[in-house]
């Protein structure tokens, strides 16, 4: 950041060197402006600051700071490169009416550092055209014709045609400006822009966050601080909530409760469903362990329950063989995942002959069994293989004492070797073939320990014994 | 225990008139024990499990005629806590896998469809590794049948299991958990969440348990040597262990050595002489020592 009220522009690499595309009120104070060279602009002002610019960033920017703007509609939207887009429609009068509301706007915005110019329209055309050229007018006739969001080739023409402001334009029959200007782009079709600029034709506001399709709120009179007092408020949205999503026959996928302090802050908590649910309790079930986590502070004084994401709920009836338990065990995953940092997982056979390679964890209930089990697998596999001393007969006879953990155990009885090979399709390199064994020691304690390598086959690299898995 | 007079529980559907506790002539002492077994079985809030077909499904059996004779109506408490200890520290993989074999007993009632759940700590999981499902299916248990979960602390551990055993959605909740963080207290809050939810509740201490708990019934397991298949001398047999029954509500105590059959899902009950003959027999390991060529040491 440069130092405030020196002159600053951002720079941009051009065909005939860099230039200037934008600046602050300092460097225009230089009489410098946008398109000139840099160089030009060094010559008029030698303290010139500059900063090659990075759209990325400034796009970046821009969705934070319509993030921000969420706080005075939820139909919040940028709009690139410099704008921000709200429909403010019903909502002036939480501010205390739409003067006081812009003002605040502007306020924070300059606390932030931001200089904004910022007005209300019936459309989005004449909102864009008055922040933008009106300097504070609320008429739209005598902005200039660039005011319509058009681009500069045909605002050039309309100039040429001596069409200066929006009402030279509005005054002029519609078939003959439609004969000119009927261009392939929006931003060329002059008439469609002015359309929209006068709410003849209706134009979307593309909302950065839609708003969730289910929602409950509920604002209380006295602040409530006590659990027993949210709680019940909770079991009321929580049941409202239930009733809308019946009615439509969807279950909620993702929660979540924004809880308002008196104070003003906010809370908000998370609950995530595995499968889609309308059940009241349930819900209520997933909430109410995080309702007693928050800080009350001086009270809450409003609730909202929001279902972000919905499915539609597939009433099933189960056969008679079949296990009806799915429901019980999709709750009870719901509660374990809300409450810890896990989740219940299977565990899936993978298609591979190396052991750790041949399974892994999934959080969706396995199916079916492996149809071909492999046979003498131990109950319990180490994390990572751990190195073990052992005494075996060489070339390839089967460990008879081997030390692991600093203890020494003496093998009574072995099975093995059990080759397994590296899987050449798996692109790694260096691995060694391995022989396993299945080993129970003096006491009938039993465990899975490999060789990695074979004795004699390089001679400089001696082959490594490791403990793979537990068993008994 | 003191037996109240009758007219308390009457209200539960049992009726004995207080009189058919004294025998005398006319009255039938088969019967009278059968009263009595009841009342106490109602007194532990045991649901009988043999009793004119009133719950459906298998009786949770060891197969084993010897250990089953010990057991209370001839079984483990269906929907009750068990809880299992390694005889030493090395003996914690033992103790899991009996622990399993005597799930795989209850689920492979053709009844139950429910899965199993095994509630693990991430360290344990470290020091003696990942369930793995290739080993939990050569046991018998198809993967479809269980479902792990991994939690940071003790506590959640204890949670997720009460919670597990009360929704009724799962079979068996394996717990292994340190035998310091359980107590009285928090075993009788899972044996009454077993008995809410329908579901068995086996607890892995990995410590030696020496205080007291809410269980159905205690066990302690250390791992046993096999007899080797007639194959293969050299080779491990069957999985067996030591078995010792502690502490039965209802039952007697008593040890065996018992071996698990994985394709029939049946224990097998190993002769005490049999499996004293090869602790003595250290022929065979000279024999091994002998067939084997010139020793290195590696690694």
């Amino acid at each position: 950041m440069p130092p405030k009220g020196s002159p600053f522009v951002l720079v941009e690499a051009g065909t005939r060197g860099l230039r200037v595309v934008a600046l602050n009120a300092s460097a225009r104070s230089f009489g410098i402006s946008l398109g000139q060279r840099l160089a030009d602009a060094r010559a008029q002002e030698p303290d010139l600051l500059s900063e090659l610019h990075e759209p990325e960033q400034d796009l970046a920017s821009l969705l934070g700071l319509c993030r921000w703007m969420e706080r005075y509609s939820p139909l919040a939207s940028p709009d690139a490169p410099d704008g921000v887009l709200l429909d403010v429609t019903g909502i002036p009068h939480l501010f205390g009416g739409e003067a006081a509301m812009l003002n605040e706007m502007r306020e924070r915005l300059a606390h932030y550092g931001f200089s904004s110019s910022i007005s209300v329209a019936k459309t989005i055309g004449a909102a864009w055209g008055l922040a933008r050229y009106g300097r504070g007018g609320e008429v739209l006739e005598p902005l200039p014709i660039e005011a319509l969001r058009i681009d500069g080739e045909a605002a050039k023409i309309l100039r040429r045609l001596g069409l200066k402001t929006i009402g030279s334009l509005i005054g002029i029959p519609r078939s003959s400006l439609a004969r000119r200007f009927r261009g392939e782009r929006i931003h060329e079709n002059v008439l469609t822009r002015l359309d929209e600029a006068l709410g003849v034709r209706d134009e979307p506001l593309t909302p950065l966050n839609p708003p969730p399709r289910f929602v409950v709120h509920r604002a209380v009179m006295e602040p409530l601080i006590s659990t027993e007092g949210l709680e019940s408020l909770l079991t009321g949205l929580v049941t409202l909530l239930c009733r809308d999503l019946e009615k439509q026959n969807q279950g909620a996928l993702r929660l979540t409760l924004k809880l308002y302090r008196s104070g003003g802050s906010r809370s908000t908590l998370p609950a995530g469903l595995s499968s889609p649910s309308h059940d009241p309790a349930h819900i209520f079930r997933l909430l109410k362990p995080r309702l007693e986590t928050i800080d009350a502070g001086f009270g809450i004084d409003a609730v909202t329950l929001e279902a972000r994401e919905t499915a539609t709920i597939k009433s099933r009836q189960y056969g008679f063989t079949e296990d009806t338990s799915v429901a019980d065990f999709d709750r009870l995953n719901d509660r374990v995942m809300n409450r810890h940092d896990a989740a219940l997982e299977g565990r899936v056979a993978v298609e591979s002959y190396v052991p750790e390679r041949a399974e892994k964890k999934s959080y969706k209930r396995v199916q079916s069994p492996t149809l071909q089990p492999t046979k003498l697998r131990p109950l319990l596999i180490l994390e990572a293989a751990e190195a073990a001393s052992v005494i075996a007969s060489v070339p390839d006879g089967p460990p008879m004492r081997f030390t692991w953990r600093n203890v020494t155990r003496r093998v009574l009885r072995s099975q093995g070797p059990e080759r397994i090979a590296p899987e050449w399709w798996q692109l790694s390199e260096g691995q060694q073939p391995r022989d396993y064994y299945v080993i129970e020691d003096d006491e009938g304690r039993r465990y899975w320990i490999y060789r990695e390598g074979l004795y004699g086959e390089t001679g400089e690299m001696q082959p490594k014994w490791f403990v793979h898995g537990l068993s008994a | 225990m003191r037996i109240e007079p009758m007219q308390r529980s009457a209200a539960g559907g049992f009726v004995a008139a207080s009189s058919e506790f004294i025998p005398g002539p006319g009255h039938d002492p088969v019967r009278l024990f059968e009263a009595l077994r009841g009342h106490i079985a109602r007194l532990e809030n045991f649901v009988p499990q043999l009793s004119g077909g009133r719950i459906r499904g298998q009786n949770w059996t060891f197969g084993v005629a010897d250990i089953d004779n010990h057991l209370p109506e001839r079984g483990l408490a269906r929907s009750g806590l068990h809880d299992i200890s390694p005889n030493a520290y090395g003996d914690i993989p033992a103790a899991m896998r009996v622990t399993l074999a005597m799930a795989i007993r209850r689920l492979s009632d053709p009844i139950e469809r429910r899965p199993l759940l095994w509630c693990r700590l991430a360290r344990e999981v470290r020091e003696y590794g990942n369930l793995y499902g290739h080993g939990i299916e050569s046991m018998g248990l198809p993967r479809h049948r269980f479902v792990t979960v991994t939690l940071k602390r003790p506590m959640d551990a204890l949670w997720v299991a009460e919670e597990a055993l009360k929704s009724g959605a799962v079979a068996i909740v394996i717990t292994d958990v340190d035998a310091k963080h359980t107590s009285l207290t928090a075993t009788r809050r899972l044996s009454l969440a077993a008995q809410a939810g329908k579901a068995a509740g086996l607890m892995v201490f990995t410590t030696p348990h020496s205080g007291a708990t809410a269980s159905h019934t205690r066990w302690i397991a250390s791992a046993s040597r096999s007899q080797p298949p007639p194959y293969d001398l050299h080779a491990p047999g069957r999985p067996s262990w030591n078995l010792e029954l502690v502490r039965a509500r209802g039952g007697r105590p008593g040890a065996w050595v018992v071996e698990w059959q994985n394709a029939s899902h049946g224990f097998n009950l190993v002769s005490k002489l049999r499996s004293g003959e090869v602790r003595a027999g250290t022929a065979e390991a000279v024999e091994i020592s002998a067939s084997q060529g010139i020793s290195v040491r590696t690694g």
